[in-house]
């Protein structure tokens, strides 16, 4: 609307000195209120993409909370199970999440005592696996268990960000909100250096495995 | 060199269960070894993927390096002792610390490797951890990572993996005795290399193992529980 009242503002080209013809062509809109005003616009919008970005982060965060809730009605032994029998997790991955040993998570499928936090953490990565089931990953536990598909050296996996504790950027990455060298970059900056391998492991036709360095 | 802290290089230390097979890194006591005068403790440094027959039983010799009490384990062990394993908290409870001295590595009949004798087992990144340190012991090449270490290495510890729940199982159910460990290992071993397209060749694909977890604790379930 703004912009309809403006059309009507004087020229800006200058009468040149040379005694050709002056120029009468002007402008409908003021260029300069245009810049003014498409500034102010952008200005808005990546405020707004922050404020989204930062109510989307938080939804997540309250998801998952309001999800774990929900798991942590199940017994330490209950969510054992899920995890374990159902969906596939190994025990040690199992224990590093919860932050124990093996030996400990192999007492408490036996009736061992546990903590409110144990069972907090064991209910949260069960609440985890749902929600990527809901996007549409098939085989969750399978998923973190796989390398993203990274060039030749680099060998991440989503249980890498998941126990360095980069949730909410696994999330976006299983959302295919980000990509995963985006989320690398904002949570481990020397990933292209640090996490690269200048081996390949490939059959040594005896029946087992052997390592090489890695063709270039 | 990587490090790590005593709780987490170790899957069992002390009284260690029984049912994790006998693996690369166990730690076992009153062992006699050729040329040596008193039984010792000694760490098994042999790979995994070598030690065991056709049949899934341990070869009649395996090779294992002497375990002998050392200074404290800091991070400088760690990362300028390149002779050894270091063994922190070996002795559970304030013991002293150990380490392993890989120059005077040997072999041991494999008959004096057994479950009582064992004082302790090395988790995965401990496994992964010897084995990095046994390369530089044995040829000075001190670069090769954990995370190549562990792909080279998946399906012999998927293999125990599977087994040391299978294994478990059967204890809980029938105690922890030779015989009952001996019969739930044979029968886990026939079962892992029956099955579609074979179970065991079904290792040497790391995207099976979650539907691999989920058919032997299920075959578990069935069977024992």
């Amino acid at each position: 609307m703004t912009m309809l009242q403006e059309t009507s503002a004087p020229a800006t080209t200058t009468p040149r000195e040379s005694g050709d013809p002056v120029v009468t062509w002007a402008p409908s809109v003021n260029p300069g209120w245009i810049h003014h005003e498409t500034a102010l616009l952008v200005d808005r919008a990546q405020m707004l993409q922050g404020d989204v970005a930062e109510l989307h982060t938080d939804a997540k965060e309250i998801d998952l909370a309001a999800r774990t809730v929900g798991k942590a009605r199940k017994s330490v032994t209950g969510l054992l199970a899920e995890l374990g029998q159902d969906r596939g997790m190994s025990w040690s991955d199992i224990a590093s999440w919860a932050r124990v040993s093996v030996s400990a998570v192999r007492k408490w499928r036996q009736g061992g005592d546990s903590t409110p936090d144990n069972r907090n953490r064991l209910a949260m990565i069960a609440a985890l696996l749902d929600w990527l089931s809901e996007y549409m990953i098939e085989d969750p536990a399978q998923w973190l268990e796989m390398e993203f598909p990274l060039p030749a050296g680099y060998h991440v996996r989503p249980l890498d960000l998941l126990f360095a504790g980069h949730v909410d950027g696994l999330l976006d990455i299983a959302a295919q909100r980000e990509s995963v060298e985006s989320v690398l970059d904002d949570t481990d900056p020397d990933w292209r250096d640090t996490r690269r391998s200048d081996f390949e492991v490939f059959d040594a036709g005896d029946g087992h495995r052997a390592i090489r360095p890695r063709k270039r | 060199m990587d490090a790590l802290d005593a709780d987490v290089l170790y899957a069992g230390v002390g009284d260690v269960a029984w049912s994790f097979p006998i693996m690369q890194g166990d730690v076992f006591r009153d062992v006699s070894l050729p040329g040596f005068d008193t039984p010792m403790t000694v760490q098994v440094v042999m790979h995994p993927c070598v030690m065991r027959e056709g049949d899934g039983r341990l070869r009649p010799r395996i090779t294992v390096a002497p375990v002998v009490e050392y200074e404290k384990v800091t991070g400088y062990v760690w990362a300028k002792h390149l002779r050894v394993m270091p063994l922190p908290k070996l002795v559970p409870d304030g013991g002293t610390d150990h380490a392993t001295a890989f120059v005077d590595t040997t072999s041991s009949p494999s008959s004096e490797l057994t479950l009582e004798r064992r004082i302790a087992t090395l988790s995965q990144p401990g496994l992964l951890v010897l084995q990095q340190r046994l390369i530089v012991h044995a040829t000075r090449y001190a670069e090769v990572d954990l995370e190549s270490l562990r792909k080279q290495s998946a399906p012999v510890l998927m293999e125990c993996e599977l087994q040391t729940d299978w294994v478990e199982a059967v204890i809980e159910r029938g105690g922890q005795t030779l015989e009952v460990v001996d019969a739930a290992t044979t029968e886990f071993l026939e079962w892992l290399g029956n099955g579609e397209g074979s179970r065991r060749e079904r290792l040497y694909n790391e995207a099976n193992y979650p539907a691999l977890r989920r058919e032997t604790r299920a075959e578990i379930a069935l069977r024992y529980e």
